[in-house]
């Protein structure tokens, strides 16, 4: 084990020695993995900027979203067209977001932990209910957009290219909304002080559900989006990378901070991408580099790269 | 009151736990089968569904008559958690099939992540249960390769044949002979006949042509062997110079970096090893990428039938080793089913085609029917009986749906054969393309129903001159003789026979039928000959020309 262990570290070092470096690669491909990352974990750190509830349940709406969008779409029982399809199946999680909301999380609002094991539960029991809907079988979600564009030495697909402006137009429609809108302006106060917002009149419970909605209509954006560009199935254990990269870029860029989430997806996204370009033989510790990238930087900075909640975006 | 209260209750789950703790008491007239597999994955739908087939064939035809006494078959299932990589869950999946106070299996079928797989063969050891495999490839399970040196494992059938006896493996073959597999086609054929005369270059003066290769695989256990012998022992030979190489996480969805360092590298042949979602990700982005460069190597999902509207048809030109093409007559002597009888019954019950696992579950069960009938073990299987099953089931030479099988002296499939043909009729991998909607059988060359291999034509990527059916750099009579021997063929849907004669290649205009019109697109540009493509990667301008 040792001794492979040796051959494996010389064979990085023989590639990163060897490596004939194009710029282009690391810059658009990390750019766009990164924009789509931060989509991912947009609505997770939303939910916990405004309502303080860390949804494990996040990676499994992301699965149910793609799932529902094949229901509905041009492959599915009910044959829409892609758009329609899209919007109605981010209009049925934010749905089934203030579903769960009121019937689960409500009642343990406040307590974070319960609230996690909660969300945990909602998690397995959407898997259960996807393996038992569409069993075991991978379903299709194919590619908005056919073809690929070239920049300098690198080639992307323009399905990567939507997923990459798609993500970077709801970040920014997510940022205006919380800084301009009335309701944006009740999730920061509620944010800043929930007691205090509720003595103003907001009504907390109704603000929060309306952030779950947001929140799980972002990830099944996420889902649609991702998938519908990279692996081209839903398939029923898919929610559990996504889980993991969205709590880690959240934790890296300051659970509840929108620009954190942003700014982390790209540190993760940059990581990731030169670890495969630079390091192929070593390809398989991308999410690990990512990951200890994050360990870093939160042992410098505890609360992550912006650390600081919902209420000062 | 309380105290009542409480007494009550703890008596109650004193109880049901007493109740619990009595051994179950097997039906005395079934056997009781275990599959066990990453459920979720398409792995285990297929090991549930051969062994469903098996399990209905069985009980619909008398069950497993032994010494007269008739046993229906039930299947028991299990998890091995593969999809959430839990080992420490599947190894107690295992152990709840095998204890006799729960499903009480009498053997067990299944396995296919290695990493899974190796926990639940220890459960499987200390139960004395049977165990075939019929999913993980990896050599280390039944041999380490290492046996009688101080490297030696101890945990496999080599190392400690008293111990680990228990296990056998059905089916896929291992991974040494899957890599002997890979080296058979492309050092065989891929890389001589049909790249290095097209795009063979020299290097430093070498007057050897080599072509560019890129090897790309999944980072797990079963991987690794095949990996090192491919980038670091040259096994590719001579004519493959390997110019990249990456390991990539199981569950990896973009391979753009990937593709663009491949491209960079003008890689022409990429050795593909995946077992996992990630190959759909990697041919669909690898369509879509200008990379020119065919695609060989393992891709164990690109064998369901499914793959190709998973992929939107973007499999087209993958080739990788299978056990079977789309309803390829492998043999004709196997029983009760012969190959496309079991693949027509399979697709008729379940929709669609069966992969390598179902075919290894279902043998795997059908071997061991015909081993209890004509022995006078009779269930339940203990210690002792299974130690008196052993023996019996190492002797197994039947011609299973996949071809004539039996087990190696160390419980592993025997397979001899990886060249162009296919003599002795052991069970072997095949090589099988995606052509038209089909996996069509590429090697061996000899039987039947094989075709002939195509380079991708789509988007003039790798030999944009369909006219040239053959791809031998010039439009002659050959190719006429290709389409005229096609002539009227169609590939028809999986589920129904496809015409004999039917050859991809000679559907010069792509309409899925061979006609006069191909015909006529020959004879437009009969006597052209191909420039030699130049070697330049990025702008290939070669030209038919008279």
């Amino acid at each position: 084990m040792v001794e492979r262990f040796k051959f494996q570290i010389s064979a990085m070092c023989d590639d990163l020695a060897s490596a004939m470096i194009d710029p282009s690669v690391i810059i658009v491909q990390g750019a766009i993995t990164g924009a789509i990352y931060g989509l991912l974990a947009l609505g997770f750190t939303l939910i916990y900027g405004v309502a303080r509830v860390v949804n494990m349940a996040h990676g499994a709406l992301f699965m149910l979203g793609a799932y529902i969008f094949f229901a509905l779409g041009p492959l599915g029982m009910f044959r829409l067209e892609v758009a329609p399809a899209l919007i109605l199946a981010a209009i049925s999680l934010g749905i089934i977001g203030i579903i769960i909301y009121r019937l689960t999380v409500h009642p343990v609002t406040g307590d974070v932990l319960a609230a996690i094991v909660v969300t945990v539960g909602i998690a397995m029991m959407v898997q259960q209910l996807v393996l038992i809907a569409f069993g075991p079988n991978y379903q299709p979600v194919p590619p908005f957009i056919e073809g690929a564009a070239t920049f300098g030495g690198t080639t992307v697909t323009y399905s990567r290219l939507l997923a990459f402006a798609v993500s970077l137009v709801l970040f920014a429609v997510v940022l205006i909304f919380i800084r301009i809108t009335k309701i944006g302006s009740a999730m920061r106060a509620v944010a800043q002080d929930r007691e205090v917002a509720m003595l103003m009149g907001v009504n907390t419970t109704t603000l929060y559900m309306l952030t779950m909605a947001i929140s799980t209509s972002l990830a099944a954006l996420a889902g649609i989006l991702i998938v519908s560009s990279t692996t081209l199935v839903a398939e029923p254990y898919m929610w559990q990378q996504p889980l993991a990269i969205s709590f880690a870029i959240v934790i890296l860029g300051g659970l509840g901070s929108v620009k954190g989430s942003l700014v982390g997806a790209f540190i993760v996204g940059y990581a990731e991408t030169g670890v495969a370009y630079l390091i192929p033989e070593g390809g398989y510790l991308q999410g690990a580099v990512a990951l200890g990238i994050m360990l870093v930087i939160l042992l410098i900075r505890p609360k992550g790269l912006f650390g600081k909640h919902i209420e000062l975006e | 009151m309380k105290t009542k209260t409480i007494v009550a209750i703890m008596l109650t789950m004193l109880l049901v736990t007493m109740a619990c703790a009595f051994p179950v008491k097997a039906n005395p007239s079934t056997i009781k089968i275990g599959v066990i597999g990453p459920v979720g994955w398409p792995q285990m739908q297929g090991m549930t569904e051969g062994a469903t087939l098996a399990k209905e064939w069985i009980n619909s035809h008398g069950g497993i008559v032994i010494d007269g006494t008739p046993y229906d078959v039930s299947l028991s299932l299990g998890d091995e958690h593969a999809a959430d990589m839990r080992p420490d869950l599947g190894a107690a999946e295992m152990e709840r099939l095998c204890d006799p106070t729960r499903e009480n299996v009498d053997f067990v079928v299944g396995g296919f992540r290695t990493e899974c797989v190796s926990p639940m063969h220890e459960v499987s050891v200390n139960y004395h249960k049977l165990f075939f495999i019929s999913g993980a490839a990896t050599n280390q399970l039944i041999d380490c390769g290492k046996f009688g040196t101080p490297q030696a494992c101890g945990k496999c059938v080599k190392c400690d044949y008293n111990k680990y006896k228990y296990m056998f493996r059905v089916t896929p073959i291992n991974d040494t002979m899957l890599a002997y597999n890979i080296l058979g086609f492309l050092k065989g054929y891929v890389l001589p006949y049909k790249l290095v005369p097209l795009y063979g270059q020299q290097l430093d003066g070498d007057p050897e042509l080599d072509i560019k290769t890129a090897v790309i695989a999944e980072d797990l256990d079963w991987t690794i062997n095949m990996y090192n012998m491919f980038v670091y022992g040259g096994y590719l030979g001579p004519q493959a110079n390997i110019v990249y190489s990456a390991r990539t996480p199981w569950n990896a969805l973009d391979f753009s970096s990937y593709l663009d360092s491949m491209h960079a590298a003008q890689v022409r042949l990429i050795v593909h090893i995946f077992s996992a979602s990630a190959s759909m990700a990697f041919i669909s982005q690898l369509a879509g990428h200008p990379l020119k460069a065919v695609a060989a190597g393992i891709d164990v999902l690109g064998q369901m039938s499914d793959y190709w509207i998973w992929t939107g048809g973007k499999s087209q030109y993958e080739a990788f080793l299978a056990s079977t093409g789309t309803r390829s007559p492998i043999t004709e002597s196997s029983s009760p089913y012969t190959t496309t009888q079991f693949w027509d019954a399979y697709y008729t019950r379940f929709g669609h085609a069966p992969i390598y696992t179902a075919w290894g579950a279902y043998d795997a069960i059908m071997g061991m029917r015909e081993t209890l009938q004509t022995h006078s073990i009779h269930p339940p299987f203990d210690q002792a009986k299974t130690d008196l099953l052993i023996p019996i089931v190492e002797l197994t030479d039947r011609v299973g749906t996949l071809g004539r099988f039996r087990y190696t002296s160390t419980h592993d499939v025997y397979s001899n054969e990886f060249g162009s043909m296919w003599t002795l009729g052991y069970v072997r991998a095949v090589w099988v393309q995606w052509q038209a909607g089909r996996l069509e059988v590429v090697w061996p060359m000899d039987r039947p129903y094989s075709k002939i291999y195509a380079l991708p034509s789509v988007s003039g990527k790798m030999y944009p001159y369909p006219t040239d059916v053959n791809q031998e750099a010039k439009v002659d009579t050959a190719d006429i003789s290709a389409i005229g021997y096609a002539f009227g063929s169609k590939p028809e849907l999986p589920s129904v026979p496809p015409h004999p004669r039917w050859q991809f290649v000679a559907d010069v205009d792509r309409n899925k039928i061979i006609d006069g019109n191909d015909n006529t697109m020959v004879c437009y540009d009969f006597g052209k000959i191909v420039d030699p493509l130049p070697l330049l990667y990025g702008n290939e301008a070669g030209h038919l020309h008279s």
